[in-house]
């Protein structure tokens, strides 16, 4: 038996998974004034080094680690163009975003040539999470799905504590605030902003991973298909507060499944309309919610 | 730093040949033959009168976006949505320019390219009406507008625009009288190329020797001096985030009625991402632009040639172009640190602050 | 002896900003350092809190050489700094502020901090108002108390004050140098930073004057001669300027009435002002920053809607020195003769149908540079390339280029040395004297009472006064209080 939006509902958690840990990890890293355009090329990179590294060991798990591993890499490098050479958040994450469309195609092409045209990795399975998964409704809504989502269900609640609950988020969100400031209270902003920028990739490897190995359980070109940039978008929705961004994420991932429900009903709707639907949301969003946010007075402005 | 606070030069051409110096190593650890390679490469871009106009006919959307990108980023706007802009410039030129049967040819190609720059204008305007009215920030929402506007043209493509064939995703070709004249055939070069020359002289005399230049460059370098003077920053952002998409558009526009003549989905082809590298590569000047592009448009011609004869994928060229990017990052950095001890330490030495 | 400084030197770009500067301080005494912008001070400050590495000489604590390298080195000997621009984050209240500067547990919790900083408030005698507060809505006074509460939230040996009292009411001064001789009986080593001669002598035991990087003189607060003082700060006798006699004919050029702004942001609206300025009249605004006079000036100038009525006898004739010349007077990396040209006006005049030469702009950078003594690479150089006087200058020739009839000059000379600020009060002089009016708006007091002729304090938006020239010590006291939101008779 199962009632009816228990599947929709279901599939949009698993639709706004990656979204979502991706928008957790820009919600710190922005907390901290750095503003991550990169996401974007952090969750590809991510979701190719997750199918090469399960596909090179056989375990979905060592690929969502390679995955992890990947983003954070890839987030460090920007962490090296924008805090040690200087550069500029916007114009650093637009070459990164580069790179990493024209890096994951060349190494997708070689690991094909190399494979001999077929690269498949092991997927990743939906655990089920014994009595949760019993409970009504939630219980096929949030504990029926892989291993990243629970993982999701954690951060979530656990970076809201830690960016408003800790002495230590407090120290990030005054580098976030103001370097100057932060340097008169003997934080050293470059170091928290590495820090921060190396758990938002690892947050973005892992959503791109979800995205990779837990759907198509191989890579495609361009795969993550701006859910970074609307990651970003739903940072600013959500208020740089990890809960409200989760939440918004959730939204999004509504949307999305909203798709599924439609083609299912048999009405016809171009699919292009679907796939830009989030995006029109997000800026719809933006245009009626922006106003009433206030971003970190440091986001974007450099080490000042 | 900045992005309007602009190092010199030579930094640029220093980020480009660190630049293409990674990408042929990392093609040599990938086990390709550098001799072979490099062959490949000036055959590419310069061989031959064929290879010539391959370069330029590649430069051309190049030239355009990248001085589309310039002059957003001269008047503070980040406009990263070159790549809808284009894809809205191509569709409209295609709409136009299927109507445009029996038109004497100058007229038809003139209203074809003033569709482009329309399309572009309004789509840019979408983002500029975002930021100047709900306060959204440019740099994301024209992000995202890219991913609407791709979207939107491929949907035209399947539905509204298709072929009267039905076969494959595109259009119709644009009439005939449309088209922009071939320069110098059988290269594919067109007139485009030598537009997109005369839009960057057009955009040099307006931002060095125009008062409208003056204040778009006054509100890109400082808006409260600019609000100060009483050049009302909004509005000349307004214009300015306008007439880039605009441009942007005219380059989705060149491309159809000089080289495709059809709307394809993916016409743009990442060429609005790249525009942003060769508008800083060019120093956001726009004679600089033109010889990024001409450098650009060199790299991606010999990376189809690369392709054809080494073997070497084509997205090599986007990682080079990604890497001589950051190349200019770090060289601005070095470039910074050896002035240091230059004029900003003197002033800030007198003037605490 | 707590600290001893030994022959520092530091240079920019080959230009000496400190050289062979030596002196000692002891705990429970107070060194006033006193000097004009640009004789080295904000330098020496900067080499003692460790964001300045010196070129040259040594550093003694407590008789050990040690090396400031950066700012936690400072930190650890004990060493607190008083920046002369708050560091406060804004929009943490003033309870998380502290508690950040003091170290806390990995958990806080928000009543914890809170008693904190009560505690440490009423242990000094420092008010800093609701600690649940953000930062950035409080008062520039309050603000700078609570940069003191977290300076000395940690165990002080030392403290260093960077011209605390600029932004200061008067009251609010006092308060401080109270402050200061607290700290120094309670054994703290105090240096205070200033260039106002007369708070150095209340609060300090000692007191050393820099000029042009050196230290020209050291002496014992008690009983020294505050002219003295003077001449060794400026190496010259400084001539005041003179303050034509207030206009026999009165002819009024601007006239204001009910000028009321709406509030927007953290911004002071302002409420129905009513004042006049006439033919060859300076009409002074003094007041501590904050309290209307951004306002104030961008509704002078057309920048900012309100309700009432600003007349000025022409169109177009108001011309503004904008408060802050590096942000709203000029932009650093426009040439001279672009900057010369921001300004609508200017530039439709030079550009009548949108073309503008270069050889307009260098013409205009040749005419400023001659007619105001500029000095400059050339008349391509970009402003960046120039002193803070050499700028201002700039500003000042481009308001006047329009000839207005009205000339606002809001803080003419923050930031310059005696010399630059010297000529740019000629010029303001010489404006009025050709029958331009003059609103001045300043913080600065005593600039206030030497030009103006006519003077209003601006208090939370609204204009007190006026209070006609020359100003008396009643007029003085009266401003005083007025300046720090008081009544007065």
């Amino acid at each position: 038996m199962s009632l009816p939006l228990e599947q929709p509902a279901h599939l949009a958690v698993a639709l706004a998974t990656p979204i979502a840990l991706a928008a957790v990890g820009e919600t710190i890293v922005e907390s901290t004034g750095v503003l991550f355009l990169g996401l974007e090329g952090a969750m590809l990179v991510g979701a190719l080094g997750a199918v090469l590294g399960a596909h090179a060991s056989g375990s979905a798990a060592v690929g969502v680690f390679c995955g992890i591993a990947a983003g954070s890499i890839f987030a460090l490098l920007f962490a090296f163009l924008t805090l040690k050479l200087r550069a500029d958040d916007v114009i650093a994450g637009t070459a990164m975003n580069l790179l990493a469309a024209g890096g994951t195609a060349v190494a997708w092409r070689a690991a094909l040539s190399r494979a001999g045209g077929d690269v498949r990795a092991p997927g990743l399975e939906p655990l089920t999470v014994p009595l949760l998964s019993e409970i009504p409704f939630l219980g096929t809504v949030l504990f029926q799905h892989h291993a990243i989502t629970y993982a999701l269900i954690l951060v979530v609640p656990a970076a809201g504590i830690f960016l408003f609950r800790t002495s230590a988020g407090l120290r990030w969100r005054a580098a976030g605030e103001s370097p100057l400031a932060a340097a008169s209270l003997g934080i050293a902003t470059i170091s928290v902003r590495a820090r921060a920028l190396g758990i938002c990739g690892a947050l973005a490897g892992a959503g791109g991973a979800c995205l990779s190995i837990a759907d198509t359980r191989t890579f495609v070109e361009g795969m993550t298909a701006g859910r970074g940039f609307l990651a970003l978008a739903l940072v600013i929705f959500g208020n740089h507060r990890p809960g409200w961004v989760g939440s918004a994420a959730l939204l999004f991932g509504g949307a999305l499944a909203a798709q599924y429900g439609f083609a299912a009903a048999g009405w016809n709707v171009a699919p292009e309309a679907f796939r830009a639907l989030p995006y029109v949301l997000s800026l719809a969003v933006l245009a009626l919610f922006v106003g009433k946010r206030r971003a970190p007075s440091g986001l974007g402005q450099g080490l000042g | 730093m900045k992005i309007t606070q602009l190092q010199p030069g030579w930094t640029a051409v220093a980020a480009l040949l660190a630049a293409v110096a990674a990408g042929s190593s990392v093609l040599f650890a990938a086990g390709a033959d550098p001799g072979d390679v490099l062959a490949a490469v000036v055959r590419g871009a310069f061989g031959d009168l064929y290879a010539v106009g391959e370069t330029l006919t590649r430069a051309t959307p190049l030239l355009l976006a990248g001085l589309a990108v310039a002059l957003g980023f001269r008047a503070g706007v980040l406009n990263i949505g070159a790549e809808g802009q284009i894809m809205a410039g191509a569709a409209a030129a295609v709409a136009v320019g299927l109507h445009m049967g029996g038109v004497p040819a100058p007229i038809a190609a003139a209203a074809t390219l003033a569709a482009a720059a329309c399309g572009g204008a309004a789509a840019a305007s979408v983002a500029a009406w975002l930021r100047y009215r709900r306060s959204v920030p440019e740099v994301l929402s024209t992000i995202l507008l890219n991913f609407v506007l791709l979207n939107l043209s491929s949907w035209l493509v399947r539905g509204p625009l298709q072929e009267a064939a039905r076969a494959y995703p595109q259009s119709d070709r644009i009439a005939a009288e449309a088209m922009l004249p071939q320069l110098a055939p059988p290269t594919r070069l067109h007139a485009g190329f030598l537009l997109a020359l005369a839009a960057a002289g057009c955009c040099y005399l307006l931002l060095f020797r125009t008062a409208l230049g003056l204040r778009l460059r006054a509100v890109g370098l400082g808006v409260q001096a600019a609000r100060f003077a009483g050049f009302e920053p909004a509005k000349v952002a307004f214009f300015a985030t306008s007439m880039s998409g605009a441009l942007a558009g005219t380059a989705g526009g060149v491309e159809v009625a000089g080289l495709t003549g059809r709307l394809y989905g993916d016409l743009s082809g990442g060429i609005g991402y790249v525009a942003i590298a060769v508008a800083l590569l060019g120093r956001l000047h726009p004679l600089g632009i033109v010889a990024a592009a001409i450098v650009f448009g060199a790299l991606e011609s010999s990376a189809a040639e690369m392709q054809r004869s080494a073997g070497v994928s084509a997205a090599v060229a986007q990682v080079i172009e990604a890497t001589a990017l950051m190349g200019l990052l770090a060289a601005d950095f070095a470039a910074k640190r050896a002035s240091r001890s230059g004029a900003t330490a003197e002033s800030a030495a007198e003037e605490p602050a | 002896m707590l600290l001893r400084a030994q022959s520092l030197r530091k240079a920019y770009n080959g230009r000496a900003a400190l050289a062979d500067v030596s002196f000692s301080l002891e705990a429970g005494t107070s060194l006033g350092l006193i000097g004009e912008n640009g004789a080295g001070k904000s330098t020496l400050v900067g080499i003692l809190s460790g964001t300045v590495q010196p070129d040259g000489g040594t550093l003694e604590w407590e008789g050990k050489n040690v090396h400031i390298r950066k700012p936690r080195d400072a930190a650890a000997l004990g060493i607190r700094v008083v920046p002369q621009h708050d560091s406060l984050i804004g929009r943490f209240t003033v309870a998380e502020n502290v508690a950040l500067a003091s170290g806390l547990p990995a958990f806080p919790r928000r009543a914890e901090m809170r008693a904190r900083v009560c505690a440490l408030a009423a242990e000094l005698g420092l008010d800093p108002g609701d600690p649940d507060a953000p930062c950035e809505s409080l008062s520039v006074g309050t603000r700078q108390r609570v940069e003191i509460l977290k300076a000395l939230s940690r165990p002080t040996r030392c403290l260093l004050l960077d011209e605390p009292t600029a932004v200061l009411t008067p009251a609010e001064v006092s308060d401080l140098l109270a402050v200061v001789r607290r700290l120094r009986e309670s054994g703290v080593a105090v240096v205070l930073v200033d260039h106002k001669l007369h708070e150095v002598i209340e609060a300090c035991t000692r007191v050393a004057v820099l000029r042009r990087g050196r230290l020209v003189k050291e002496l014992i607060t008690e009983g020294a001669d505050p002219a003295e003082l003077s001449r060794a700060m400026v190496g010259h006798a400084v001539e005041s300027p003179k303050r034509p006699p207030a206009p026999a004919q009165r002819k009024v050029l601007l006239e204001v009435q009910q000028l009321t702004t709406a509030r927007e942001g953290a911004g002071v609206p302002l409420d129905s002002m009513t004042f006049h300025v006439c033919s060859g009249e300076i009409v002074g605004f003094c007041g501590v920053d904050g309290n209307g006079q951004q306002e104030l000036v961008e509704a002078l100038v057309g920048l900012r809607s309100f309700a009432g009525s600003v007349r000025c006898d022409r169109t177009h004739g108001v011309a503004a020195i904008p408060p802050d010349r590096r942000a709203e007077g000029l932009l650093a990396g426009f040439s001279m003769g672009e900057n010369l040209h921001l300004d609508r006006i200017l530039l439709d005049r030079a550009a009548p149908r949108g073309w503008l030469p270069p050889s307009a702009l260098r013409d205009a950078a040749a005419a400023a540079i001659s007619r105001f003594a500029i000095r400059a690479p050339g008349p391509d150089a970009a402003a960046r390339e120039l002193s803070g006087g050499n700028q201002q200058k700039i500003v000042i020739a481009r308001a006047l280029a329009r000839q207005p009839s009205v000339l606002i000059a809001a803080n003419p000379t923050r930031g310059l040395d005696v010399d630059a600020a010297a000529s740019v009060h000629r010029e303001i002089l010489q404006f009025a004297g050709n029958g331009g009016g003059v609103v001045l708006v300043s913080p600065d007091l005593d600039e206030i009472a030497a030009l103006a002729h006519r003077v209003f304090v601006l208090s939370r938006g609204k204009a007190r006064g006026p209070f006609e020239a020359p100003l008396d010590e009643r007029a003085i006291a009266a401003i005083g209080t007025a300046m720090a939101g008081g009544e007065f008779e």
